[in-house]
């Protein structure tokens, strides 16, 4: 009986699509996605999600630090599950943008505005694109505002750099309201404590 | 990092939707004002052919202002109905520029008469074909469906065919018929089980089904004519109702697939019978009237929208139908160059083999235009970079600097620029 109500826990954890979160222990160099390597000063949350991992103190809807690594062609700009990429295979048309190593940062910017917007956020806009040092690389910064479909207004920042035909990208979003500046500075920190390794 | 898509505002405007599945009857005075002036005798209504399968379930009209009796069935759809709507007036999907819903609540108080303050209109940003109505009167229009409709009056026939839903109670009629229904299907599933034959068991849930599917096609066979009845009361020109069906039907023929495209070609089959009919329908109306398309007035109600409109439409990535739909609003010649710039736009996010010189060619057609876009040149600037036209490339990037005056990338620009040079 034990086994049974394990087997349907487990089933139902899996069938819901939980991550489980470790901590990601302040003061420490950390291994991002096999590929980053960071050294937060506060505690985050943080979960692996196929090349990706989402950090969060309070919780990914408040706020969300998203690492994306060695994103190549053909790969959208987000963490996908096996069903979103058998369904992706199943459809003519209709697909979630995807990256191409012929971008330049201008392109990636439009590629995350794409990506937001196919997702069904509303309005939306980036300013302050320039260029940016990240991860010892010549790379770009942005930030940007949308709406959720829920009417939640939100506020972003991304920063990226593209090595070697694959893009590196960590996008940090939080409710306008309070909760992304709570983190901005902490954020501003690890991602200049970031390295990139050999992908 | 991303919410999915299909949020739980969608299933409630869905929900909603199915709630709203349709209905009809005859003997009405907007359908007998309308179609009275200079109607053919040998012309059969659209009532009159349907009443035999719907007489058993007729309800009066709602009167303009009348709520359902607290203790029937109806006052429950409604309680639920009530409820979704308080989440479709708080969505982020929610357009609230004032300007465009003036124009559509206006175009909905004409067509709906004496029923207007009845409706509170909602336009939610999605990128598809779509209207709809709840059993309390919570309208909802979608963005894809105004920048598809090519003038007011085409706007007009389908809010009349939204409306007649609510004026007809389809709402309570449908699950009167969907009780009827299922008692039906038990009885059959009673059957079944006494005398252990379980083929009558599939028959029975097919028979149930099917008659079910033929009734909603008769509704909407009705909600249309009787749709038209009330645009044409309002003023508007009925042939308009059939243009439209045809624009989606010329959209939807040129989709490679038909997975999850459109929730409301679900519901609203989009056929040749359903075209006949509407232009039968408007031949029995005199024309000798005023009756008016509205065209200028609607474009210019979207017009400083379309372009984020459009941009939502090449973000769902389906090409082959958004080719259909720039390819119609270009024969509209309304704003050319802002629809050959999206045309360039979509050929080089799709990226095909010779997509890079579509996409040049519909940019350069946008150039001469005055009101070509600034953004147009940041995109053709791009791809001549990528092409690895340097030259050609910086110049455009610097028209595009000198249009775009604060341009959020001017930075990114210039370095890109000087890396050219």
């Amino acid at each position: 009986m034990a086994v049974l109500r394990l087997t349907v826990l487990i089933a139902a954890l899996s069938l819901s699509g939980c991550q489980p979160y470790t901590l990601a222990q302040t003061g420490r160099p950390i291994l991002v996605a096999d590929n980053f390597t960071v050294t937060p000063d506060i505690n985050w949350s943080r979960s692996a999600v196929g090349n990706a991992e989402i950090w969060t103190v309070d919780g990914p809807l408040l706020e969300n630090l998203t690492f994306l690594t060695n994103v190549g062609k053909g790969d959208p700009l987000a963490p996908t599950s096996f069903w979103m990429r058998l369904e992706a295979s199943q459809q003519k048309e209709g697909k979630m943008p995807t990256f191409d190593p012929a971008m330049n940062t201008l392109e990636v910017a439009d590629l995350v505005r794409e990506t937001y917007i196919r997702n069904g956020q509303q309005n939306f806009s980036y300013t302050n694109l320039t260029p940016q040092t990240f991860g010892g690389n010549t790379g770009f910064h942005f930030d940007f505002t949308f709406t959720t479909a829920e009417g939640l207004d939100k506020q972003g920042m991304a920063v990226g750099a593209l090595v070697d035909e694959k893009l590196h990208i960590a996008i940090y979003t939080g409710a306008a309201e309070y909760y992304f500046e709570k983190y901005k500075s902490a954020v501003d920190n690890l991602l200049n404590s970031l390295q990139i390794n050999q992908g | 990092m991303m919410a999915p898509f299909r949020s739980a505002r969608i299933f409630a405007l869905s929900t909603a939707l199915l709630l709203g599945a349709c209905q009809t009857t005859a003997n009405n005075k907007i359908y007998t004002d309308a179609f009275s002036r200079g109607a053919k005798s040998d012309q059969p209504s659209v009532a009159e052919t349907s009443k035999d399968t719907i007489h058993q379930y007729r309800i009066d009209d709602l009167k303009p202002g009348e709520r359902p009796e607290l203790s029937s069935d109806e006052a429950g759809i409604w309680m639920v109905t009530d409820k979704a709507e308080l989440s479709i007036a708080t969505s982020g999907l929610r357009i609230t520029d004032p300007k465009l819903n003036a124009y559509v609540n206006d175009v909905v108080c004409r067509v709906a008469g004496d029923y207007c303050k009845d409706f509170r209109v909602y336009i939610m940003r999605i990128p598809q074909f779509n209207a709809t109505m709840s059993p309390n009167g919570t309208m909802v229009i979608y963005s894809g469906f105004l920048l598809r409709a090519k003038n007011e009056a085409q706007l007009a026939a389908v809010i009349g065919h939204e409306i007649s839903h609510y004026l007809r109670r389809h709402s309570a009629q449908s699950q009167k018929d969907i009780v009827d229904k299922t008692n039906a299907l038990m009885f059959a599933q009673f059957a079944a089980a006494i005398t252990g034959i379980t083929p009558i068991n599939d028959f029975a849930a097919l028979a149930a089904v099917g008659s079910v599917q033929a009734f909603s096609r008769d509704h909407e066979r009705e909600a249309d004519g009787y749709g038209q009845a009330l645009m044409v009361r309002a003023g508007y020109d009925p042939k308009e109702a059939a243009i439209i069906w045809q624009r989606v039907i010329r959209e939807d023929d040129a989709a490679p697939d038909k997975v999850a495209y459109d929730p409301f070609l679900s519901t609203h089959p989009p056929s040749e019978e359903r075209t006949d009919t509407l232009n039968k329908l408007a031949k029995t109306v005199n024309n000798s009237g005023e009756l008016r398309t509205g065209e200028t007035a609607h474009q210019n109600a979207i017009a400083p929208l379309r372009a984020e409109f459009l941009r939502d439409e090449l973000a769902g990535r389906r090409y082959s139908t958004a080719l259909e739909l720039l390819d119609m609003l270009l024969e509209d010649n309304y704003r050319p160059a802002e629809v050959h710039y999206f045309r360039g736009e979509l050929y080089r996010l799709r990226g095909k083999d010779k997509d890079a010189e579509k996409a040049l060619s519909a940019y350069r057609k946008a150039m001469p235009e005055d009101d070509a876009p600034a953004d147009l040149y940041r995109s053709y600037g791009l791809l001549l970079h990528r092409i690895g036209k340097k030259d050609e490339a910086t110049a455009a990037l610097d028209t595009y600097l000198e249009k775009a005056g604060d341009a959020p990338d001017r930075e990114m620009i210039q370095a890109l620029i000087e890396g050219n040079r």
